[in-house]
């Protein structure tokens, strides 16, 4: 057994069921007391145990971990992990770590951001474009590139899912905490997070630091958008490591310009011009 | 989905929010109305400063400018008020109820 199974069962952890368990289950016979194999049933690699104690009727959550830790010592249960292996979202929001970026990182940042008043008072929103990725076009991809909408109001999320999705993007969206873990969670790949920064459970900044913090999540191009606008909050997302920083309110042709940029698409790769008026 | 096939989409968004957004400021104005009325907690401050913070991101993209910027007036007043943690002042209360009419008369389209 793993390190990692010695830690104690969080209500927010997920587990899946092992071929040990699998071969159990499809077996004529099982060792297995009824309240176990009833819990063990209840294991779909997506409810977490909070949500699976909630399920099991016959005994009470304290029971349901007391078992969930004997079928993992068993090896009939695992944590859920990623696609690659070794992603633990479980500790996405409670692992420690620096919360507050490095000086050399504040320095860059403050650099970028030097003319952020004058062009916010100049045209009303400010867009930085902090990293670039390699130019590519769009059709070199071999797969629809993915982007992750972190955002609370529904009209723009509704309204940023459109206008991507048009540009050829599948886009997802999360308008919380929760939906951010699940997002991450999922094993589909991502390939840009746009973050708002005042969402009503998290803080966008502390999601920022917590994905650069993160082994598997820390190369994720982040472009922060958000209507807290002043040179300190755009100063705070750059050295917190975003790639690029978009104020809101923003014109969608900007919008689409800084994704692409961020993600080195070039503009004959796109799926639509930047350029274009998409007001009706 | 073609251009104009997204166009259509925007306008529909556009014109939803436009009119949503007078329904949001009169919560607004009864969230204010509660609060000086001590009928709920100062510390709602916040969730009142939250919604002219959404305002204040999303107005100008759905064509209404004049109300992202009266929202920022408020959102910037609200954000000094709630770090107090107590129930403005008077005074206070006169200047948020100003910039939330200011709002209320932004959020009509022209």
């Amino acid at each position: 057994m793993s390190d990692r199974n010695h830690r104690a069962i969080l209500e927010e952890d997920v587990f899946t069921l092992t071929d040990k368990a699998q071969n159990e289950l499809r077996g004529s016979g099982t060792s297995l007391a009824p309240s176990a194999l009833e819990v063990l049933v209840l294991i779909d690699g997506m409810s977490t145990v909070g949500e699976t104690a909630a399920r099991v009727r016959t005994i009470d959550k304290g029971a349901v971990l007391n078992i969930l830790e004997n079928l993992l010592y068993d090896g009939l249960i695992d944590f859920v992990k990623d696609q690659a292996g070794s992603l633990d979202f479980v500790d996405f929001f409670q692992s420690r770590g620096p919360v507050e970026p490095s000086m050399e990182a504040t320095a860059k940042a403050r650099k970028e951001t030097a003319a952020t008043t004058a062009l916010l008072q100049q045209q009303g929103y400010f867009v930085s474009i902090a990293r670039r990725a390699r130019a590519r076009k769009k059709s070199e991809a071999t797969r629809m590139l993915s982007v992750l909408v972190v955002e609370d109001e529904p009209s723009l999320a509704n309204l940023l899912k459109h206008v991507l999705t048009s540009e050829g993007f599948d886009v997802r969206i999360a308008q919380n905490r929760d939906e951010i873990v699940a997002e991450f969670r999922r094993p589909q790949h991502l390939d840009l997070v746009l973050l708002d920064v005042v969402l009503p459970d998290v803080d966008g900044f502390l999601v920022l630091l917590k994905i650069r913090q993160h082994p598997e999540l820390k190369t994720l191009p982040v472009v922060m958008l958000t209507a807290k606008a002043t040179r300190d909050a755009v100063l705070k997302g750059l050295a917190g490591g975003a790639d690029g920083y978009i104020t809101k309110p923003f014109e969608i042709e900007v919008l689409i310009k800084a994704v692409n940029a961020v993600l080195g698409l070039s503009e004959a790769g796109r799926a639509a011009g930047s350029n274009k008026d998409l007001w009706p | 989905m073609n251009d104009d096939e997204l166009k259509r989409t925007i306008g529909k968004l556009q014109t939803d929010y436009a009119e949503q957004l007078p329904g949001t400021v009169a919560q607004m104005e009864d969230l204010w109305r509660r609060l000086v009325a001590a009928q709920i907690p100062p510390s709602r401050l916040a969730d009142l400063a939250r919604m002219a913070h959404s305002i204040t991101g999303s107005g100008a993209t759905f064509g209404l400018p004049e109300a992202s910027r009266a929202a920022r007036d408020l959102e910037l007043f609200l954000d000094k008020l709630k770090a107090s943690g107590e129930l403005p002042r008077p005074a206070e209360q006169t200047t948020v109820s100003a910039l939330l009419a200011a709002l209320r008369q932004a959020a009509v389209p022209t």
